[in-house]
């Protein structure tokens, strides 16, 4: 930061050399998974789709989670009723899917409203299972609605007017939106004026509200935005799967997914999101075929995770390096130390 | 007739429901917390049941005696080695803790008693029932509600009249006050859950009586009984008790409007309960 | 003097980095009042918090009859003869007067029986009236009097005392400060933590003064000029006796 002294008699600092780098990195990233159906398998294109699906999923679990104290276990009622409605769009009145996916993203919007109206009163572990009673009720609803073909499930056909190639190409995009919007969206919220009282919730709600936060509002509106930020994730995981069942959709698999990513990363931390996910994708692609025993690997890790080490991966690695991939705070500098 | 008929067999049913509900309310109302995986505990009470009566003969009765001091123990040492870590105002670290203990159950349960669905022999009690009228009330529903009936108002006297009842009632009004005042809270909390989970004992049997288990059958037992929980009103044992009533009698009715609504109708039930009294039917505000 | 009942050694503490007590020397003899006193966040409290085991200590820095008591639980202080009338009462809403003071009784120190709950009701007779009333329906000074008879059913050797004035009317205030004569004739010892200067001195036999976490000064309640106490109190000259 020598660059930065001037005349300046102090500023302040909130751009760090890691950051930078993990910024270009970043671009980097998202123009090679722009590119991807000119360089990648199907089969790969399949697994990035995926990863980028758990990354959203868990950032919007984060933000609920790690900065709202909005503890959910049922955010796939809106991954569930946001691919829902982008197949109902897509196949049954016609849209262009490619266009159904951001326009479907009223569908969790609007669950979300009551949802938040008739749960938040409830103390925080009432809460989550209050969100997963909302995503039984989708599923439920789901399975005896004809118009979605009920619990058979519908298959979005309409895919076939383009080519393999074509689709790889929408679906490439529509990832790399999804990540500038929901982990790009999260850091500029956090470097955002309203960050400051993101992360004085986060600390302490109580004294955060004291200092003029408006947390019930914040609260809210951190909700209504996880929800949509979760159902782009369902929407696009569902129209690469082409196919989608209540079972699918409303499943409890989702939640454990982001939970596991969150927790096993780092809570309330971007990066963490990412170390969780990345760790996630792999464990699933080499120890998935053990099926039960992995998953009980999984549920003792996040058990011990919980009781141990509550900061996780990210955390901890933190306090032996202070390299920040997206930095958040703000550092007083004096010019003329420098 | 098929309603008075829905009605009886909702009462019936929400005895067992209180059998889950009465453990929820205790926990919350000591410790504000929640254990996601009462649900899967429940199962598995009801598997070691099946495998015990498998390798032991055993009838009913004795059955119910090795499960529940099988259950508290199971309650006790939960709670000393997992949940005593994670008791704090933030709900975070209890809710994530037993997620992840109700995700390993699950699966442990189907690596161990695979995937299919078991029930526990009764020796004919399950089949049997009464004839009033055109209705058919089952002997062994009949037991149920009895006994959710005896251990609501069993918990409710522990927790008025006795030692144990005051130091939980203490700790529960304030923990801090009441480590000042010479109760180890950790001890109290133990011996909660232990309760707690010792109901699931008898409601495991039950259950396994009744109907069927299968190891992914947890999460639904779950949610039933939160939601009797809240629409009774939070924390208090009659108000579980009552509300499992209420939730037994929504599932019953809705049944028989359309064996895919019942349900869905005690789900939204609950949520009409949220949107007209948060504090639930028989809560105070 | 006879032996200390309860006597603490360069008694540290520290909330997370903060360190609220810097090596405090105390101690108190069967019978006896002493007064604790200081202006807010003197580290009264705390100290009183640090003797009960509500935070983390040296073992050897707290010694009840000269046995190392530092860092035992709350609860196993309170089997060990200490109780503690907590600031603002803490009592257990939505339980009545007789149940409140009936865990105390359920959890007493062993090896004494002086305190029964005929002897609360007499030394505080309108508690006997509300019973059976939840105690938060209680006036402020009938919940003090709940929470002293709540500490004192513990059967304490030594009770502590966390500002038991606050907040009350001076006649209420008399009518508690009134027992306090009563109770240590029964040899309990008490350590009275008061804001109140001259309260403090008129209750006790001796007194601490504490200012940013250290005492500043000591001596009998009856001999310690006032000017002393309030330059003790406001810290103008540090003078430590």
């Amino acid at each position: 930061m020598t660059g930065f002294e001037s005349t300046v008699r102090a500023q302040v600092r909130s751009q760090t050399k890691s950051g930078i780098a993990a910024m270009i990195i970043g671009i980097a990233l998202l123009v090679a998974l722009v590119a991807m159906p000119w360089w990648a398998s199907q089969g790969t294109i399949r697994s990035v789709v995926e990863l980028c699906c758990y990354i959203a999923i868990a950032q919007m679990w984060n933000l609920l989670a790690g900065y709202g104290g909005l503890v959910s276990v049922g955010q796939q009622a809106f991954s569930g009723v946001a691919a829902y409605a982008m197949f109902a769009l897509a196949q049954n009145l016609g849209i262009n899917p490619f266009f159904a996916v951001p326009l479907c993203l009223i569908a969790p919007v609007l669950l979300a409203v009551p949802t938040y109206g008739l749960l938040h009163r409830l103390d925080g572990p009432y809460f989550a299972i209050g969100t997963w009673v909302v995503a039984e009720v989708m599923r439920l609803l789901t399975s005896n609605f004809s118009y979605v073909n009920a619990g058979a499930g519908m298959s979005l056909r309409v895919m076939t007017q383009y080519s393999a190639h074509e689709r790889a190409i929408g679906v490439s995009i529509l990832c790399a939106l999804m990540l500038l919007i929901t982990v790009g969206g999260t850091y500029w919220l956090l470097r955002s004026r309203y960050g400051l009282a993101l992360t004085a919730m986060r600390d302490n709600p109580v004294s955060a509200a004291s200092q003029g936060v408006n947390v019930s509002r914040l609260r809210f509106l951190l909700f209504i935005a996880g929800a949509a930020g979760t159902g782009l994730a369902g929407a696009i995981y569902f129209m690469a799967q082409l196919r989608i069942t209540p079972e699918a959709a409303y499943g409890p698999q989702w939640a454990t997914v982001a939970i596991f990513i969150v927790m096993i990363g780092g809570l309330g931390s971007i990066e963490g999101v990412l170390v969780g996910s990345i760790i996630y994708f792999f464990a699933d692609r080499w120890f998935g075929e053990y099926g039960a025993t992995y998953l009980i690997v999984l549920g003792i890790l996040t058990l011990i995770v919980a009781l141990f080490a509550r900061q996780g991966i990210w955390g901890l690695m933190s306090k032996v390096v202070d390299a920040p991939w997206f930095p958040t705070r703000r550092v007083l500098v004096s010019g003329e130390s420098r | 007739m098929q309603w008075l008929d829905g009605f009886i067999q909702g009462i019936l049913l929400g005895g067992l429901y209180a059998q889950y509900a009465l453990g929820m309310a205790l926990m919350f109302g000591v410790m504000r917390i929640v254990n996601i995986s009462h649900g899967d505990l429940m199962i598995l009470l009801a598997l070691i049941g099946v495998s015990l009566v498998a390798s032991l003969h055993v009838g009913p009765f004795v059955l119910v005696l090795l499960l529940v001091p099988i259950a508290a123990a199971i309650g006790y040492v939960l709670q000393r080695a997992v949940l005593n870590r994670v008791v704090s105002q933030d709900p975070l670290p209890s809710i994530i803790a037993t997620f992840g203990l109700s995700i390993a159950l699950q699966n442990a349960m189907q690596q161990i008693w695979s995937a299919d669905t078991r029930s526990i022999p009764g020796g004919g009690i399950e089949q049997a029932s009464w004839q009033i009228g055109p209705i058919f009330i089952g002997v062994l529903p009949v037991i149920v509600l009895v006994v959710a009936t005896v251990l609501t108002g069993g918990l409710d006297a522990l927790l008025r009249y006795t030692r144990f009842g005051r130091a939980l009632r203490a700790s529960a009004a304030d923990v801090e006050a009441a480590a000042l005042t010479g109760i180890n809270p950790k001890a109290v909390y133990a011996w909660a859950t232990a309760i707690s989970v010792g109901i699931l004992g008898f409601a495991a049997l039950f259950q396994g009586l009744r109907s069927t288990v299968a190891p992914s059958d947890g999460p639904a037992q779950l949610i039933y009984a939160f939601e009797a929980v809240i629409i009774g009103g939070m924390g208090s044992i009659w108000g579980a008790f009552l509300g499992s009533m209420v939730l037994g009698v929504s599932q019953a009715i809705g049944f028989r409007i359309n064996p895919g609504f019942g349900i869905l109708a005690g789900h939204l039930v609950f949520l009409c309960v949220l949107i007209v009294r948060p504090q639930g039917i028989f809560g105070r505000s | 003097m006879s032996e200390a009942l309860l006597s603490t050694h360069g008694l540290k503490a520290f909330y997370g980095d903060f360190q609220a007590l810097f090596g405090i020397d105390f101690e108190i003899c069967p019978g006896e009042v002493v007064a604790l006193i200081g202006a807010n966040g003197a580290g009264k409290s705390t100290f009183l918090k640090s003797v009960m085991g509500a935070l983390k200590v040296a073992p050897d820095s707290v010694r009840l009859q000269g046995k190392p008591c530092g860092g035992l639980q709350p609860h196993q202080m309170v089997s060990q003869g200490v109780a503690i009338v907590p600031e603002g009462r803490r009592l257990f809403a939505g339980m009545s007067v007789e149940d409140n003071l009936r865990v105390a009784i359920d959890h007493k120190a062993g090896g004494s029986d002086t305190w029964t709950l005929d002897r609360v009701y007499r030394l505080f007779p309108i508690l006997k009236e509300k019973r059976r009333d939840p105690v938060q329906s209680l006036s402020g000074g009938q919940q003090q009097m709940v929470s002293i008879g709540r500490a004192l059913l513990n059967e304490p050797k030594v009770l502590l005392c966390d500002e038991i004035s606050l907040g009350l009317a001076p006649k209420v205030i008399n009518e508690i400060y009134e027992a306090i004569p009563s109770i240590s004739a029964a040899g309990t010892a008490i350590v009275l933590v008061e804001q109140d200067v001259g309260l403090a001195k008129k209750a006790s036999d001796r007194l601490y003064c504490m200012l940013e976490g250290k005492v500043t000064l000591t001596g009998k309640s009856a001999e310690v000029p006032r000017e002393d106490i309030s330059a003790a109190y406001f810290g103008a000259s540090h003078a430590v006796a």
